[in-house]
């Protein structure tokens, strides 16, 4: 752990832990909110379905009352999560390369000191995943609905496709940011827009085959690429894959990258000047 | 042993050398002042010394040794500008050198921070310039480290606290420290030091323990009866660094033996010839050269 | 408590020379008695402000013109073996280098030796009266 590390992390865990739970807050009214309306039969729904919104409410709360939750879907969302707390933490070797003049005469060696960022920003990422999962079962048990989750067969490998996705997009940021003099921040915010361009490239088709083909190859280091597809279409992931692989196969790359990037990144600031 | 030796160090930008070729070692327990003009280097030669950024060729080490990791455990370094964390407070930065070093000295540090009259609550964004470089320094002596290297460390600093620098750096030489230091105060460096290195456009033009410069650089300043005198042959005499004419006053510039110039200057047949003795002040301008007193040396 | 030395760093004469001529001349006027212990060199660094090693450097000077002497884990004392010619040696030192800073300024202004000794004489007719032959 890296001191000044954990306190930014910490600082930003906060204030995204506020987040989530403001969102499980509003989460757990709607579904209490949800279940009330509809205390009567089915047929009573029956009766409102005139009104666009409690037509809404009819859908969620069948939903809710005969659908199973997959816990799936539960670590997909954690997922998210992390990928959003991944990139705002990936700049971290970028945020020191103002005051490097302080951090290289420590003594210890420079490529340990970049790792150690990257181990507490990989705590302060696993913290968020986990305390989303926590916040989902808490607000699932106080709406009553924690029986409807179901453990689905790809759930652990979701979960484990969604953390990798956050590590794989810090890694790339890490090691494109790290010997960047400006603001790191600026090229976080910019991946976002790229990477959700280049996932959506592929429907394109009018760009002609080369220019696909590029955006296919692409996509392999694209975060969002890896991720897509997975809650809308659930059943098969390769099929529905831009990239034709399989969950676990893209599990495995995912974290490679993230290795890679990581390791690419440590190596590379050390030789920052200063 | 030399505590701190650079040779021939060479550091290139582009096409400009910001250092360009220079040498000199500081004996263990030694104070060096780096005296020169803005622009002359000082910093980039720390800056190479301690790896912050890569040197175009040179040896360096420090006790004997290259520079590795483990070298920075008793080296302490303070930057001519601010690279601490604007955002976290004193006290955070205490802890992260805390962590840092295994020489961290709680008591001294403690002393330092009273010495500096700094609140370890605040934030160090919100501390003047002054009260910054303050934070940096007392960090920086809290290892009581063998080997400081201060670029301007009292700048921002009210005469006061300038004065509790240069206790901090004698202190820590009467103790065995090695301490390389720059200034932009001539003064400092006079009582402070031992040693002087004063560097000009990337070259170091004068190295020596500021005792001696004293005995050996001196003035030889002659009148004559009329301007008709003639100086061709000092303009390559290694002892003079320079010679200055304005009308009939002759005024030579010793590096040493002075008083051997003086007499020598008496075969021209002036009305008087005097040996002016040089602070540091004078030594420096004498090596800087007149044209650096115009791009304004403070 | 020892007197306190006062040096000039901005002069041109070497700290260390200014502070050994000022433990001399304590000597010779008896400010420093013999067998009088000196500050530690750490100590009168920090009080004159001026660098360790060169006030160790005038100590070690000291100690090789026998004004002082040094033993170690004690600290550095006035000479007390034969006082007399210890003071008698710091008042010759001390003399010696004024008279000839007196010398070489005559000399800067254009004097010869033998208008500089009509000079001396003057001056010694002047404080010693009736003793010059």
């Amino acid at each position: 752990m890296e001191y000044v590390e954990f306190l930014r992390v910490r600082r930003m865990c906060s204030i995204f832990a506020s987040c989530v739970a403001v969102i499980a807050i509003f989460a757990i009214a709607t579904m209490i909110y949800s279940s009330i309306g509809t205390t009567g039969t089915g047929e009573s729904v029956g009766v409102t379905i005139g009104d666009a919104t409690d037509m809404k409410h009819h859908k969620l709360t069948s939903y809710l009352q005969t659908q199973s939750i997959p816990l799936g879907l539960l670590l997909g969302f954690a997922g998210y999560v992390a990928i959003v707390v991944a990139t705002v933490f990936a700049s971290s070797l970028n945020k020191e390369n103002d005051g490097l003049d302080y951090v290289f005469v420590k003594p210890i060696r420079r490529e340990i000191i970049a790792m150690r960022y990257a181990a507490t920003d990989a705590v302060g990422i696993l913290a968020m995943f986990a305390f989303t999962i926590v916040a989902e079962l808490v607000s699932l048990a106080i709406a009553h609905l924690f029986g409807r989750i179901v453990i689905d067969a790809h759930a652990f490998w979701v979960g484990a496709l969604g953390l990798g996705v956050a590590f794989m997009w810090y890694g790339i940021l890490q090691a494109v940011t790290a010997t960047y003099r400006g603001r790191g921040g600026t090229i976080v915010a910019f991946s976002w827009g790229f990477f959700i361009l280049l996932a959506s490239a592929g429907y394109f088709t009018f760009l002609g085959p080369l220019f696909l083909g590029l955006v296919h190859v692409l996509n392999f280091v694209n975060p969002i690429a890896y991720f897509s597809q997975l809650i809308d279409h659930g059943g098969d992931y390769k099929a529905n894959s831009v990239l034709g692989l399989g969950l676990e196969a893209r599990v495995l790359v995912v974290w490679a990258i993230a290795l890679v990037g990581t390791t690419i990144a440590a190596n590379v600031w050390k030789r920052v000047e200063a | 042993m030399n505590a701190i030796s650079i040779a021939n160090l060479t550091k290139r930008y582009g096409t400009t050398l910001a250092v360009d070729d220079v040498s000199f070692e500081i004996a263990e327990g030694s104070v060096c002042g780096l005296l020169g003009p803005n622009g002359a280097g000082k910093s980039t030669t720390m800056r190479c010394l301690l790896g912050l950024i890569r040197r175009t060729s040179g040896q360096l080490a420090i006790g004997g040794k290259p520079i590795v990791a483990e070298t920075f455990e008793s080296v302490a370094y303070v930057p001519d500008s601010n690279a601490l964390y604007c955002w976290m407070t004193i006290a955070q930065h205490i802890e992260v050198t805390r962590r840092s070093y295994r020489n961290f000295d709680r008591l001294r540090l403690n002393e330092l921070i009273a010495m500096f009259a700094l609140d370890p609550r605040k934030k160090v964004g919100a501390l003047s310039k002054g009260q910054q470089t303050a934070v940096a320094l007392a960090l920086a002596f809290s290892i009581n480290p063998r080997v400081l290297v201060l670029d301007e460390p009292s700048s921002g600093l009210d005469p006061i606290f300038q004065r509790v620098v240069l206790d901090l750096i004698i202190d820590a030489s009467s103790n065995g420290a090695t301490v390389l230091f720059s200034s932009h105060q001539i003064g400092q460096v006079e009582r402070a030091a031992d040693r002087v290195v004063i560097m000009r456009s990337g070259k170091t033009i004068v190295d020596g323990e500021i005792d001696r410069l004293k005995s050996d650089e001196k003035i030889v300043e002659a009148i004559f009866p009329s301007d008709a005198f003639s100086t061709a042959h000092f303009d390559a005499d290694a002892r003079i660094r320079r010679v200055e004419r304005t009308g009939r006053t002759l005024r030579l510039f010793v590096r040493s033996d002075a008083e051997a110039v003086a007499r020598d200057v008496e075969t021209l047949a002036p009305r008087a010839v005097q040996i002016v003795d040089l602070g540091l002040e004078d030594i420096f301008l004498g090596a800087v050269g007149a044209d650096a007193i115009t791009q304004g040396v403070s | 408590m020892p007197p306190i030395f006062s040096v000039d760093p901005r002069s041109g004469i070497p700290i260390y020379l200014q502070l050994i001529e000022q433990v001399k001349r304590a000597v010779a006027l008896g400010t420093l008695d013999s067998g009088e212990q000196l500050p530690t060199v750490k100590a009168l660094a920090l009080d004159l402000t001026v660098n360790p090693n060169t006030v160790a450097r005038a100590y070690r000077e000291l100690e090789r013109d026998r004004v002082i002497e040094t033993s170690p884990g004690r600290g550095s004392f006035v000479r007390a073996d034969g006082s007399p010619s210890v003071v008698k040696r710091a008042v010759t030192d001390v003399a010696a280098s004024a008279l000839s800073d007196a010398v070489r300024e005559c000399r800067s202004l254009g004097c010869d030796a033998p208008a500089i000794r009509t000079l001396l004489e003057g001056a010694l007719e002047r404080w010693f009266p009736g003793e010059n032959s």
